[in-house]
């Protein structure tokens, strides 16, 4: 029995060392912080940067190419661009953009959530309601309804249940509302200061950007989100757009572009490049990156929209936005879709490429560190000369729409030349001569889009109709160009109980809510 | 407890003394066992009395008899014998062992008889191992064992092997078994890399009752690995010798179509890869890029090659060799072995080279026993970079792909590619591992009833990995195409270190006469940890160093984790046996890890087993037709959690992309998390066996039947799952689910022949298993658990395997054609199959059964052996036949000379009549293509594809010389051999050799190599 006992207690005392907590005590991960302690200045950088880049390179393809400005390079490549000139919409396409967008943008969310007794957040706080409210937005537009409500919830809510687009709207506004009146409230004077963990800026002159500014910023995205909404005409949505309106004609908007920049580098070792250049540009070395650069070309289209040929008026932009290849077309594009053979004298000619404005035609630092356009003065300037135009807000169109068409010539370091006075007399281009205002505004909205945010001009065009000569893709076997994109592979795999089914037809037949054209 | 046995042990023993009387003559003689080695501790009893005397050391015995008694001769493990007293002082028996009384080792090292283990398991002896010199051990089981799946999931220098017992019955994807390795937990890794002659035998233990004691890691099964324990003649030293050489070489390739050529929309396109062009017409065509002038075109034959990629493989060449020592007595053993394997890979310029060292030892002495093992492998791979099979799988067949072979990616014949043979030289990565494993242990034998073992190990685990790129600089840069490739370097350490210790204390007591009662009480200490660390750059500053200071920026690759894991138990594990027909086992362990929250760490399982022997029982209805009868049945329960890992429940921030940027850094959430409130998952198995022995013929039982039948429910699976990207998570490891798996085996083993010179011995298996998912979450009835993947790790494509509620598991789920309700393919005005973004069921990855066979023929000192197997019902996604369709490779790409066509049994949208007017495929060469690429090749359905597959695994032939040549030589055995491995694969006619559908594991994918088969010749010589 003595025996027993000796064994009992090497056990007893073998269990006690287990039971001793200590033991099992070493779960706490030492190659990674945790969510929770990760505060919102330590989030706020990445949040905006892993956004951004899906805006200014997959959306920004995306973008050009649904609306008729990219073409594709034939002379180096068989097929470019092939399953977009088609029209090739399927739940695989593009889908990074919903996996990006919805995925990364929790990081907003986590900020908005975060609870600190200590520090006061809510600058980071309504950065994140602005920012998120900037994102969704592009979700909504881009596939409409959705998971709103239920989102990043983490694994307690993997299944989240779809919310009415047209409800995650309304929704964006209260959010925006919120972030602006955190930043009104002096209850926040205590608010710890974003500093450098705003990497945004304005005009990418880094840390120049204040509160105020972000209030106008604020003010811009609920303008275009209410604007958006201006075509339809039930009362319910005209009284909401006029009610959230009303008193932002004193209000400010953003007058500089907002520029996204982390510190861009173009030093070897990669992944720090402005994600533009770094995805149309060029590698550390010099040489090409990727396949993207040569890709490229102009549409036909794009370069005589500019050039005179479609409208009469020459504008200096063309050679900002395209390369001259010199000869014998000094501009020289091709339709989507089309034939080397089709290419003047037989293909052997040399296409146009992305151009110096935009800093990726020749292999440069300035290029590689330029900061990322996530939304010009331009656009916001045509914003507000539509929304005068529509009688939302008070003010001078005229004014608004000259300084959206100045704005974008300076960004892409275009000299008028005469332009705007020649563009404002030709009907369709210029606000003064425009039979159809709200045209020549989404015109020129439609040429300061192009090469820097094509997923807007691809929107507006889907809202408006503009610009109205817009020519399909050759290879298109559709009447129409698609005006949304399908639910990604990822919806239909990990969340199969609430995404609706639909078929290639869905792309181009069931519209975004506000598409009531 | 113990004064009352001993006291009855006294009494036994003095009952013996005082039985001897009247002796009339003293018989003596030697026991010894069937290789005539001594057996001491052997009884000898006068029948009829209690009359008894043992063996000494050297077996002999000697006892005083009266002329006409019988002697019995017994020895524990041997069948014991009878002899009558005659004139002949001197009896010398040789004991046969009792096959019925086999030992096997089962869990924590311990020994039980055939007859009392309680649920399914199988037996793989050395010999029947390495019978086709498979140099990997865990491939040398494939086919051997009804239930069990080898499966080589990927070709090339070091394949991976998944080992699958009973299908895959967890959704959570861990449905490895376990390896222990002399009572050690080890790894498939270490099993992979052991000399397959230094094993003795190897225990499949199908059922979970025997794995309820390993814990955590068993709840799939548990491989019990023995390795050669010295022999019994402590003598001297038996040496053992093996030597092999293997050729491997391609298999079988993909079927290509052979009617178009290099081309792009049907015309004749010199830079690209794809076999878009016109029909092959003979004439001659320049082919590729120039080379090595920018006007030195290459022309060829526009025409098919068939297998035109061939030639880039080399045969490759598998040298080994191995020697052993090994000595014993009934005290102790020691064993050394050595091997020493070089490998030339199929992939030109691809080497392995490993040498393994294996020494263990034990000695008993008084009350301790003392053993160890030291095991050491070290070896390194150098081998290209993955994708050089898939990469020259894109060119069009009328490439002879050698003329393309100086080495310079210039000479390519595609401008949209690098070229194979310069990545053959450019683009490498060399791993360097060291593994060390030390086990000792140490048993004390406190009396006749007790004794306790401790038993730890350490296996330290260190690898080193050095991938690089060389750069190349595109001085041509063709139509704007630039070739260039910036040179980079990565480097990779990776360390661990796995510590076990268990304590055990094992009773065993005669309760009463009839009833024994065995019990093993113990506990169990593990600590996993390891170290990862990577550093990488690129553009080289001085082409060939691969040091971090000769990067002209910054590091872009920087990875740092380390990983700490504990867990520990305590378990209890009775035996009863009744009478040597009748047993119970039960099992209790209860687990903590250290990898769950405080409130879930802790679990408990149990199991508990009866095992019954009717012709022990009634011994009437044992005869030549029955020779032996078990039936056995268990309930089990085992609880894991081997689905998370170190640190897996917290919710991680990571380094956002890009960070640091000049001094700003900043973390955002993991898209990967895992619930925190995760708990460990339960399987609950129930299972009957019957084991007979039928048919006994001089001496023989020819014909062996096993059967087993279970049924297996595995609740709360830890399972990484694909949820809605809108969670902001892309992976979340969630307790999801239950399933039901209901299966069985057969195995029959006949011995249709067998004479002085002749025996054919034959197995059948025969095993089935069916997953069915009875709940995935509470929100969601189905879940993504495999996909091809992007570098981000987003899905590509639309394929994928999921578990769906109320279907069999693995299910393939992808894009399929819309059907009308006649089962009419729907069309658009175009004449395409609409495509339509609902994914539909479209293959199951299961077989319906597996069919092993085994041969083996003896005739004199010829031995042949063979082993196929035969799997069927289930089917796989082909990529492989999907990339080939991409690229207008394939044979249904080519239907109809790629004119438009139309489309059998379809109707065009809204028409409600099947078409006979709407041609599919379009008007020109570039509309079929379109049609092909993006129509044909969006449907996942045309790509799964029938995986049934019969494979001659192993086939080998043997001689052994005849002993009597090798009397009068030193030479104890000289043995040679030639054998083949999978030297044939019969597929089905839709699975045109795009894959074995056995590698990837359900999604095919392109490997290093194409499958391949090899051929050996061996000698083995012992001496």
């Amino acid at each position: 029995m003595k025996t027993i006992y000796k064994i009992a207690s090497v056990f007893f005392i073998a269990a006690s060392i287990i039971s001793c907590e200590s033991y099992f005590d070493v779960n706490t991960d030492p190659n990674n912080p945790l969510v929770s302690t990760t505060t919102p200045d330590i989030i706020l950088p990445g949040a905006m940067t892993t956004t951004g880049t899906t805006l200014v390179s997959q959306m920004n393809r995306l973008g050009n190419l649904m609306t008729g400005n990219w073409g594709g390079n034939v002379i180096n490549f068989s097929g470019p661009f092939d399953s977009e000139f088609r029209y090739d919409v399927t739940s695989s396409f593009y889908d990074g953009v919903w996996n990006n967008l919805m995925a990364r943008t929790a990081n907003y969310t986590n900020i908005i959530n975060y609870s600190s007794t200590d520090v006061n957040y809510n600058n980071h706080k309504a950065v994140s309601y602005i920012m998120r409210a900037f994102y969704t937005q592009y979700l909504v537009d881009l596939y409409g309804d959705q998971p709103y409500s239920e989102r990043h919830l983490g694994t307690a809510g993997l299944n989240p249940s779809y919310d009415n687009a047209q409800d995650i709207y309304r929704a964006l506004v209260t959010d925006l509302n919120m972030a602006i009146s955190m930043i009104n409230d002096p209850a926040n004077a205590d608010a710890l200061a974003l500093g450098a963990s705003n990497v945004m800026q304005l005009n990418g002159t880094l840390g120049n950007m204040s509160m105020n500014d972000w209030k106008a910023f604020a003010n811009t995205v609920k303008l275009r989100v209410l604007l958006r909404q201006s075509e339809m005409t039930d009362a319910a949505t005209q009284a909401h757009i006029t009610s959230e309106l009303n008193g932002l004609s004193t209000a400010d908007f953003l007058s500089d572009n907002l520029t996204l920049n982390p510190g861009y580098s173009n030093d070897s070792g990669n992944g720090r490049q402005n994600p533009f250049y770094a995805t149309f540009g060029f590698e550390t070395n010099g040489s090409f990156a990727n396949t993207n650069n040569t890709l490229v070309a102009p549409t036909t289209y794009a370069v005589e929209l500019l050039d005179g040929t479609l409208n009469g008026v020459n504008d200096p932009r063309l050679t900002r936005l395209w390369t001259n290849d010199g000869n014998p077309n000094a501009f020289q594009g091709i339709a989507q879709g089309d034939l080397l053979g089709n290419l003047p004298l037989g293909g052997s000619t040399i296409l146009s490429r992305l151009g110096a404005g935009l800093g990726v035609d020749v292999p440069s630092d300035a290029g590689a560190t330029q900061a990322a356009y996530i939304m010009t003065a331009a656009e916001s300037y045509f914003l507000q000369a539509e929304a005068i135009e529509r009688g939302y807000i008070t003010g001078s169109a005229q004014g608004s729409f000259d300084n959206g068409v100045n704005a974008s010539m300076a960004l892409l370091g275009a000299t008028d030349g005469g332009y705007l006075v020649a563009a404002n007399a030709t009907n369709g281009i210029g606000y003064t001569a425009s039979g159809n205002k709200i045209e020549a505004i989404i015109y020129q909205k439609y040429v300061a889009l192009t090469n820097i945010n094509g997923i807007e001009g691809w929107i507006e065009y889907s809202r408006t109709g503009f610009p109205s000569n817009l020519p399909l893709s050759l290879t298109a076997t559709t009447a129409t160009r698609p005006v949304k994109l399908l639910y990604p592979v990822s919806e239909l795999s990990g969340n199969s109980a609430n995404v609706p089914s639909q078929s290639t037809s869905d792309a181009f037949t069931s519209k975004i809510f506000w598409d009531v054209n | 407890m113990k004064t009352k046995f001993n006291g009855i042990l006294t009494l036994l023993l003095a009952f013996v003394v005082q039985l001897t009387f009247a002796q009339e003559k003293t018989i003596s003689g030697t026991v010894v066992d069937e290789t005539n080695l001594p057996l001491p501790g052997a009884t000898v009893v006068i029948k009829g009395t209690t009359t008894g005397a043992a063996t000494d050391i050297d077996g002999k015995y000697s006892i005083s008899a009266n002329k006409g008694d019988v002697l019995s001769f017994s020895y524990a493990g041997y069948l014991s014998q009878e002899a009558t007293i005659a004139e002949s002082n001197t009896i010398d028996i040789a004991l046969e062992p009792d096959s019925l009384e086999e030992v096997v080792i089962t869990a924590l090292g311990i020994k039980r008889k055939v007859d009392a283990v309680t649920s399914s398991n199988q037996v793989v002896k050395a010999e029947t191992l390495t019978q086709a010199n498979n140099p990997d051990v865990v491939q040398g089981l494939a086919g051997k064992v009804s239930g069990l799946q080898i499966n080589t999931t990927s070709t090339g220098l070091t394949p991976n092997t998944d080992i699958i017992l009973r299908g895959t019955s967890s959704i959570s994807g861990g449905n490895n078994a376990l390896i222990v390795i002399d009572n050690v937990i080890s790894t498939s890794g270490t099993l992979s890399s052991l000399d397959p002659n230094s094993i003795e035998s190897v225990n499949v233990m199908k059922g979970a009752s025997g794995a309820a004691l390993y814990g955590s890691q068993g709840g799939n099964g548990v491989i019990i690995v023995t390795t050669k324990q010295g022999t019994k003649d402590g003598s001297k030293f038996t040496i053992d010798l093996n030597s092999s050489t293997t050729f491997e070489e391609v298999a079988f390739l993909p079927q290509r179509q052979d009617r178009f050529g290099q081309g792009w929309e049907g015309e004749l396109d010199w830079t690209d890869q794809g076999a878009w062009g016109p029909e092959f017409d003979g004439s001659t065509q320049v082919v590729g890029m120039p080379y090595p002038g920018i006007t030195d075109w290459r022309f060829g034959a526009y025409e098919h090659i068939e297998d035109n990629i061939k030639p880039f493989f080399d045969t490759g060449v598998t040298y080994q060799n191995s020697v052993s020592l090994a000595s014993g007595d009934k005290d102790g053993y020691i064993n050394l072995s050595a091997n020493k394997q070089d490998v030339e890979g199929l992939v030109p310029g691809n080497t392995y080279h490993k040498e393994f060292f294996n020494l263990n030892a034990s000695k008993k002495a008084g009350k301790f026993q003392v053993g160890g093992v030291v095991r050491y492998i070290t070896d390194k791979t150098d081998r290209a970079a993955n994708g050089t099979y898939q990469r020259l799988s894109q060119g069009a067949t009328n490439i002879r792909v050698q003329d393309y072979s100086s080495g310079d990616n210039r000479d390519n014949w595609t401008l949209y590619a690098t070229s194979p043979y310069w990545s053959l030289k450019n683009q490498r990565a060399v791993t360097e591992s060291n593994r060390a494993e030390v086990q000792g242990n140490i048993q004390y034998f406190l009396n006749d009833n007790i004794d306790i073992v401790l038993r730890s190990s350490a296996n330290i685990y260190e690898s080193n990995t050095l991938s690089h790129n060389n750069g190349f600089v595109d001085s041509e840069v063709i139509l704007g195409t630039d070739r260039t490739i910036l040179s980079r370097f990565d480097k990779s350490k990776f360390s661990s270190r796995r510590l076990y210790s268990d304590l055990l204390v094992n009773f065993d007591y005669d309760l009463t006469d009839d009833l024994n009662l065995k019990t093993t009480v113990g506990g169990n200490l593990g600590e996993i940890s390891f170290d990862d660390l990577r550093l990488g750059g690129q553009d080289l500053t001085i082409p060939g160093i691969y040091s971090i200071d000769n990067i002209s920026g910054e590091p872009d690759n920087k990875f740092q984790n380390e990983g700490l894991e504990r867990t520990a138990a305590v378990y209890a594990a009775p035996s009863l046996d009744y009478k040597n027909y009748l047993f119970l086992n039960l099992t209790g362990r209860y687990e903590w890890t250290s990898t769950l929250s405080e409130d879930n760490r802790g679990f408990f399982y149990y199991s508990g087993g009866l095992s019954f022997v009717p012709t022990k029982a009634f011994p009437s209805i044992k005869g030549k037709a029955i020779q032996k009868l078990k039936l056995s049945a268990s309930y089990t329960t085992t609880g894991n959690a081997n689905g998370v890992s170190a640190y897996d429940i917290n919710r991680r921030a990571v380094q956002a992309g890009g960070f640091p940027y000049n001094g700003l850094n900043s973390f955002i959430q993991s898209t990967n998390a895992t619930d925190a409130d995760l708990v460990n998952e339960f399987v609950y198995t129930s299972e009957f066996n019957i084991n007979a022995d039928l048919l006994k013929i001089n001496n023989k039982s020819r014909i062996s039947l096993d059967f087993a039948y279970y049924i297996q429910n595995n609740q709360d699976q830890i399972l990484g799952t694909s949820p809605s990207y809108a969670s902001g998570l892309t992976n979340a490891t969630i307790n999801v689910g239950e399933t039901e798996t209901k299966g069985f085996e057969i195995d029959l083993g006949l011995t249709p022949v067998k004479t002085d010179n002749i025996e054919w011995n034959l197995n059948v298996g025969y095993s089935t298993a069916e997953t069915m998912v009875k709940k995935v979450t509470d929100t969601s009835d189905e879940v993504l658990t495999r996909f091809y993947q992007s570098g981000s790790g987003a899905q590509v494509g639309t394929v994928g395997v999921y578990a769906i509620e109320g279907e069999e598991y693995p299910i393939i789920k992808g894009t399929a054609y819309t059907r009308d309700d006649a089962g009419r393919i729907v069309l658009d005005a175009n004449g395409n199959p609409i495509r339509s973004s609902d994914l539909s069921i479209i293959g199951k990855l299961n077989p319906d059964y597996i069919l092993n066979f085994g041969t083996n023929l003896t005739y004199k000192n010829f031995k042949l052996n063979a082993v196929l197997d035969y799997r069927t019902g289930h089917s796989f996604f082909s990529n492989v036949a999907s990339n080939l369709n991409e690229i207008g490779g394939t044979v249904e790409s080519a239907q109809n000379g790629r004119n438009s066509f139309l489309f059998p049994n379809s109707t065009v949208q809204g028409s409600n009549v099947t078409n006979t007017n709407v041609l599919t495929g379009g008007a020109t060469a570039a509309d079929f293509q379109s049609y092909v690429q993006s129509n044909y090749g969006y449907f996942d359905e045309n790509f799964v594809l029938d995986a049934t597959a019969v494979k001659l695994r192993e086939l080998s032939l043997t001689y052994n010389v005849s002993s009597k040549l090798l009397e009068k030589t030193f030479i104890n055995k000289l043995e040679v051999g030639v054998s083949g491995r999978n030297l044939y694969t019969w597929l089905p006619r839709e699975n045109r050799g795009y894959n074995d559908p056995e590698l990837g594991t359900g999604l095919g994918n392109y490997g290093q190599t194409p499958p391949t088969r090899s051929y050996t010749v061996s000698l083995n010589l012992a001496f």
